[in-house]
């Protein structure tokens, strides 16, 4: 029975012991992370906004971060930092080499997923050639096609992560 | 009713500027978005057709400020 009681004693000390390690070693960085109830919230919110946008612009949605809009004789796929472009009712060897994609970007890195992908909608729906413009990568541009002044085509975290991975290769 | 300019935000909805469309002085109301454009680079979607909005008119009701997209 004294074993038992001796056994339970150590394991809480070894459970404590290891919960103040934890703490210790992953609450040290200050995070400005919302809590995840805001941040389910969030993402809440920015799914309605989502829904709003596809019965607008009338695009499908596939699964949860995934939609595609048809506009005359192209196909978009939009995901949440990514589009393709794939042209409707031509061959297969024609539809191929007219096919592409693009990554982008929305100058603001806090955004949920669902509302990059309804922003995105909104404006390929209203301006098609604004992708080809996405894939020159020449900076951020408005929904009318004109380029906004003191964006870069590259965000700040990939251009960080892209000079680390040059320093650790030299 | 009134109508609004708004922006949309993960945390919230903010309202640039609420009016009453039959009195408002719309060159006022566009002058706010035309500020604000020139801040953020967002610019005006009617939010009932999903449109883009040159200026805003008395018939506009729901007007959201749509931010613009880098290629990357």
């Amino acid at each position: 029975m004294s074993n038992l009681f001796v056994i339970v004693c150590l394991a809480a000390t070894f459970a404590i012991a290891a919960a103040m390690l934890y703490r210790s070693l992953f609450d040290l960085v200050p995070t400005n992370e919302p809590s995840t109830d805001a941040q389910a919230e969030a993402e809440e919110r920015a799914e309605k906004y989502l829904r709003r946008v596809i019965a607008l612009t009338g695009a499908t949605q596939i699964g949860r971060h995934y939609c595609v809009l048809d506009l005359g004789n192209a196909r978009f796929e939009v995901h949440d930092s990514y589009v393709s472009r794939t042209p409707i009712g031509k061959d297969f060897r024609e539809m191929a080499k007219a096919a592409g994609g693009t990554c982008f970007y929305i100058p603001n890195e806090h955004m949920p997923v669902s509302e990059k992908i309804a922003t995105a909608l909104l404006q390929l729906k209203n301006n098609p050639s604004l992708f080809e413009k996405w894939a020159a990568q020449a900076g951020a541009f408005k929904a009318d096609g004109k380029q906004m002044n003191g964006v870069d085509s590259v965000p700040t975290q990939t251009r960080l992560k892209f000079r680390l991975r040059l320093l650790s290769s030299k | 009713m009134n109508a609004r300019i708004l922006t949309f935000s993960s945390e919230g909805d903010t309202t640039l500027i609420e009016y009453d469309p039959e009195t408002a002085d719309m060159e006022k109301v566009n002058k706010v978005i035309a500020e604000y454009e020139v801040k953020t680079g967002a610019q005006p979607f009617d939010l009932e057709t999903g449109e883009r909005i040159g200026k805003v008119t008395r018939e506009h009701k729901e007007v959201l400020m749509v931010r613009p997209i880098a290629g990357g």
